[in-house]
């Protein structure tokens, strides 16, 4: 077999798509492209042949600035009880308003009433 | 590496934590990654080539764009792999190009199947049946695997394979309530393809390469159990449409819960998957090697082309 020439390497690219007006760009994985025009040709090859999407970010990898996993103490925020900070922290708001003769309402049902408009 | 440091690292294994590309990890594990996901990366580009064969010659305008379809998904998977396997051979230098090069020196395997002739049409749609059906089968027992990036990107290919399954049901389907000609052509296809089946999943007792990736939890079901959920489900759908397998021992013992096959001759199939040396397993790498050096020029031009757009921005 003859000897390979090496190729100069494509660049890797991060891939976030945005499926609709409405959502947040999410990450889906990467892509190898020689542009970054080039990269949202590719990303769209790789992730969109069948889903529909409105936007495309392609971020090169070496851009982006990641925490570590091994170090999961960046997360702690569950040493204290925090749930007045919860819905489930209120539970007792549905038995009270039983006693006034009204049901518990949640923030769905304020929304809906604006959706019914 | 330390006692200790591998002590930390088999403890998140066995918590069932997920490994990421840039954790410390022991080289053996990265290496066993790298082998495992670069070997199911080209095994899907070169899956591609025995469908592609039967492009132009599909039967109708809509198998056709279907055929077309599933190429181009084999083509996409392949290339979402590598890239995972890229990621993880980050720290050896190890690059595209490379990964791609290996198949034309025989320094990455892919699947015996694919080294397989796909003589007629009944060939196309048994592979998307049987074929695509073993590899739904490994992939979903693979979503559980200890390494991260391949359980995600596994999410999506298993998505995808789904058209292929019922792609490839669809095929055999018409086939089986076609006229006679069409069931004996589909019938030649099974026996042709059944003893391939058998080895895909590979021996019952695993190299030991493939125990330690069952220790390191990168893999989690071994090869028989693989091929007993594989012979379950299939055996009685291919019986189901009147068609025979070329085993005699094909049976399930209701009291072990595990079927009787004939074992397909291993020795026989690993050569031809260690040298290359099935019906088709040179000409179809022939092509690959033709389309990646052919194409180049292109991807260096591209290269230039993206070097003078960054110089101008």
């Amino acid at each position: 077999m003859e000897h390979q020439e090496r190729s100069a390497h494509y660049e890797v690219y991060e891939v976030f798509i945005q499926r609709d007006d409405l959502s947040h760009h999410v990450h889906v994985g990467s892509v190898v492209a020689p542009s970054a025009k080039l990269a949202h040709q590719v990303a769209r090859e790789n992730f969109l042949r069948r889903e529909k999407a409105v936007n495309i970010w392609v971020v090169k990898q070496e851009h982006v600035h990641a925490t570590s996993y091994e170090d999961q103490d960046f997360f702690a925020n569950q040493m204290l009880n925090k749930n007045y900070r919860e819905v489930s922290g209120y539970a007792e708001n549905a038995k009270k308003w039983k006693t006034f003769k009204q049901v518990a309402i949640t923030v769905d049902d304020l929304v809906n009433d604006i959706k019914e408009h | 590496m330390s006692d200790v440091q591998l002590q930390i690292f088999m403890d998140r294994i066995q918590q069932g934590q997920k490994i990421e590309s840039t954790d410390w990890m022991p080289d053996d594990y990265r290496k066993l990654v790298i082998k495992q996901i670069h070997m199911h990366g080209i095994s899907e580009v070169m899956g591609a080539y025995p469908e592609k064969e039967w492009v132009p010659k599909a039967p109708n305008l809509r198998r056709k764009l279907a055929l077309i379809a599933k190429v181009q998904d084999e083509i996409g998977h392949g290339q979402l792999l590598l890239r995972v396997a890229e990621d993880a051979a980050k720290p050896f230098g190890k690059v595209r190009d490379d990964m791609i090069t290996d198949l034309f020196v025989n320094k990455v395997k892919f699947h015996n199947v694919f080294h397989m002739e796909a003589p007629t049409w009944a060939d196309a749609g048994i592979i998307g049946f049987l074929v695509d059906g073993g590899a739904i089968i490994t992939q979903a027992s693979l979503l559980e695997s200890s390494y991260g990036p391949y359980a995600r990107v596994l999410q999506r290919i298993c998505a995808e394979e789904s058209f292929h399954m019922q792609h490839g049901e669809s095929v055999v389907l018409s086939l089986a309530e076609g006229t006679a000609e069409q069931r004996e052509m589909l019938q030649a296809a099974v026996t042709r393809w059944w003893p391939s089946m058998m080895f895909f999943f590979g021996p019952p007792e695993m190299s030991s390469g493939a125990q330690r990736m069952m220790e390191y939890k990168i893999r989690t079901r071994t090869n028989e159990e693989l091929r007993q959920k594989f012979i379950n489900r299939y055996v009685p759908r291919v019986l189901s449409l009147g068609m025979t397998l070329p085993d005699n021992q094909l049976a399930y013992h209701a009291e072990t819960k595990l079927w009787t096959y004939t074992e397909p001759d291993w020795e026989k199939f690993s050569y031809m998957v260690q040298h290359n040396s099935g019906p088709k397993s040179q000409a179809r790498i022939e092509l690959r090697r033709q389309a990646h050096e052919d194409q180049k020029w292109v991807r260096d031009a591209m290269i230039r082309a993206g070097q003078v757009i960054e110089a101008m921005a």
